[in-house]
């Protein structure tokens, strides 16, 4: 499992809250996180970046737990997290930005250097390398952003709504960029953009308020009833209907994964 | 990702001309007056990079603060620590404060040219500390408050901190700042260490509540138990250190000496006019010999430009440009007391200090017009009234009016021309 959350409980202010128990344990590979807005994507994906940090509960990948004292820094360099807003730094351009991010990652300032092209050649703006992020367009940003996460070669790679507010043509290229990070590594994707889930990711998470209401292959979700309701979709997978299909909650099974899911769904 | 590209985004850079230019027009108003000794030049040097960087730099901290803000840095689940990422950011700022020091240093060597020794390391590193810490402060503040606030108020509050102390009665706040004035030490003097130690008391706090504020989580009890108690720690150690000192952080000083022998006495000037030992023994020997020989007193076994311990050993100064005539006048006016009796009003005793002076300089061997030129025409007409006397009444006169400098009971006489 790349990402597990064991009891993770967070809240941003003292009193509201934003899990209450959170037990899931992310597969392996390309893994999809929908949900309703204000379900807690973007914090499932802050709290799996180590940027925030549970008040109860613990994060872990591969047993890796990063409030052990002495882990963040590893946990860190292993895990690349793209918010969903890409803020560079005033008066950097492309490529010093994503050499910045991967300094910060740990990576020494020359080899952050010279991997910082690559990364941006990996997201197909090597051209755009040494203009100032400040005359980027968004979709652009959101490639120097993707691009951040990529060059200290992360295990795991977790981004935050990439495709929301891109035009059709983004979106496509950035789903061919998103399927060939996902043949280097785990990937996981918050998105609302449910399109062709099935040809885009191995699986899908489908979060509604503080709760996983299904973790399993993108295949086994059309079989799950009342998730249109949270998806907003007829068909979140692309492959059929999900009107009248599948047993009721509690029946979702996910080959391999930990026990702790069943209690959520 | 290279330094130089790091350091072409920085807003220190950019403000580096400004920066220079500002520290020439500070230094270029004192560089003149700059006594012949290295620790005088370095506080000159250290002043001015105070002044004209501590501002600057703390405004560049709190735009390189406010952009990590709103570059998100402080969430960006970064693997390196956030000393570190302080560290990076601080790199070019550093950069600009330690050209600036360099840029008086050189500035200063022009003007010290052929004078031997040393900038002082610790005045300058006091200097840097003092810097560094207004520059974190500069980042603290970055990353609370929009640039369009945070600027101004780092460059105007920390120059006011920096300038405004020297208008203060209260002496003491002056010696906190690290801005030191633009002046220390004239060379028989040396920097009163206690002043240096508040100074990097003060910064080290500053710096490191800034840090912490900077740098601190959420709910994160122990940084703000630092924030709060670093300033009363600051304030706790440095004032006892510097608040019964004076305007001016100066002690006598006690070594550095450069002797030699000439005629059986020794001769001894500061190491910085070891060039001129020769010329000023050639003076001040045969001078002491006809003061002993005028006065009374016991000849002199030593003649030095350092503390005078006793009866055998006087004092004299041959500063750089100094005549002979000035040597003599050094060397005799040294046989008064330096400071007055404390004494009622109405004491008169001050009437003869003039007089005295002028006697004892003509003694000396001192010419007329350069002894009129110090002590003004009444003084040298009462003097050359008392030399018109015999030897052994000019001796009583002379006596009788070096009591009245240090007595409260004894009144001048003869000391004003009817």
């Amino acid at each position: 499992m790349p990402i597990s959350f064991h009891g993770c409980a967070f809240g941003h202010r003292r009193g509201s809250h934003v899990f209450t128990r959170l037990d899931l344990d992310v597969p392996a590979g390309r893994t999809a996180l929908i949900g309703p807005n204000g379900c807690g994507k973007s914090t499932l994906l802050a709290l799996a970046a180590s940027a925030l940090r549970p008040r109860r509960g613990r994060v872990s990948y591969q047993g890796l737990d990063p409030f052990r004292r002495g882990n963040l820094a590893r946990y860190r360099a292993l895990v690349g997290w793209m918010p969903q807003g890409v803020r560079p730094l005033p008066g950097l351009t492309a490529r010093e930005q994503v050499g910045y991010a991967g300094w910060l990652k740990g990576m020494s300032r020359g080899n952050a250097w010279r991997r910082s092209l690559e990364a941006l050649e990996t997201v197909e703006l090597g051209a755009l390398a040494d203009t100032r992020c400040a005359e980027l367009s968004g979709g652009q940003l959101r490639r120097v952003g993707l691009a951040q996460t990529l060059v200290h070669d992360a295990e795991v790679v977790l981004l935050d709504e990439p495709t929301a507010g891109l035009d059709p043509e983004q979106r496509e290229r950035f789903r061919r960029i998103v399927a060939r990070i996902g043949e280097r590594g785990h990937l996981i994707v918050s998105t609302h953009d449910t399109a062709e889930l099935a040809r885009t990711y191995d699986s899908v998470v489908v979060l509604d308020r503080d709760r996983v209401r299904y973790a399993g292959p993108v295949a086994g979700l059309d079989s799950v009833a009342g998730l249109d309701s949270v998806t907003g979709l007829d068909s979140v997978t692309g492959l059929g209907s999900t009107t009248g299909l599948g047993a009721g909650p509690g029946a979702v099974a996910w080959p391999g994964a930990a026990a702790g899911i069943a209690g959520e769904v | 990702m290279p330094l130089r590209r790091w350091a072409r985004s920085s807003a220190a850079v950019l403000a580096l001309p400004v920066l220079m230019a500002y520290l020439f027009f500070v230094m270029s108003r004192s560089v003149d007056v700059l006594e012949d000794n290295w620790l005088s030049a370095t506080v000159l040097v250290s002043s001015a990079a105070v002044l004209a960087a501590g501002p600057v730099c703390a405004a560049a901290g709190a735009w390189e603060g406010a952009r990590l803000a709103r570059g998100g840095v402080d969430g960006a689940a970064a693997a390196r620590s956030r000393a570190a990422v302080l560290a990076w950011s601080l790199l070019p700022i550093l950069g600009a404060a330690l050209v600036a020091l360099l840029g008086g240093l050189a500035l200063a060597g022009v003007a010290m040219a052929g004078v031997p020794g040393l900038p002082d390391p610790l005045v300058l590193a006091v200097a840097l500390l003092v810097i560094v810490a207004w520059t974190l402060a500069g980042f603290a503040a970055g990353r609370h408050l929009h640039p369009l606030v945070g600027v101004p108020l780092l460059l105007v509050g920390t120059w006011l901190w920096l300038a405004y102390p020297a208008a203060l009665e209260t002496f003491w706040v002056r010696h906190l700042t690290g801005n030191n004035l633009g002046f220390c030490c004239e060379t028989h003097t040396v920097y009163d260490q206690r002043a240096l130690y508040a100074q990097a008391v003060v910064a080290g706090c500053l710096a490191g509540a800034a840090f912490l504020v900077w740098s601190r989580r959420r709910g994160a009890r122990l940084a703000w138990a630092g924030i709060a108690g670093l300033p009363l720690l600051a304030v706790a150690v440095a004032v006892p250190l510097v608040r019964d000192m004076g305007p001016e952080a100066q002690v006598p000083r006690t070594s550095g000496l450069a002797c030699g022998r000439s005629d059986g006495v020794e001769v001894c000037v500061w190491r910085e006019r070891e060039k001129r030992l020769g010329t000023a023994a050639l003076i001040a020997v045969p001078g002491a010999r006809r003061l002993a020989a005028a006065t009374g007193l016991p000849a002199p076994r030593r003649v030095t430009e350092g503390p005078a311990t006793g009866g055998d050993s006087w004092r004299f100064a041959a500063p750089p440009g100094a005549k002979p005539d000035d040597v003599l006048f050094g060397l005799a006016t040294s046989l008064l007391p330096a400071e007055p009796p404390v004494c009622g009003p109405g004491w008169s005793g001050a009437d003869a200090y003039g007089p005295l002076s002028a006697w004892l300089a003509l003694k000396a061997g001192a010419g007329q017009d350069a002894v009129e030129r110090r002590t003004g025409p009444r003084s040298l007409g009462a003097a050359r009234r008392a030399l018109a006397r015999p030897e052994a009444a000019q001796v009583r006169w002379f006596r009788h009016n070096l009591d009245a400098l240090r007595r409260c009971d004894v009144a001048p006489s003869e000391v004003t021309l009817p």
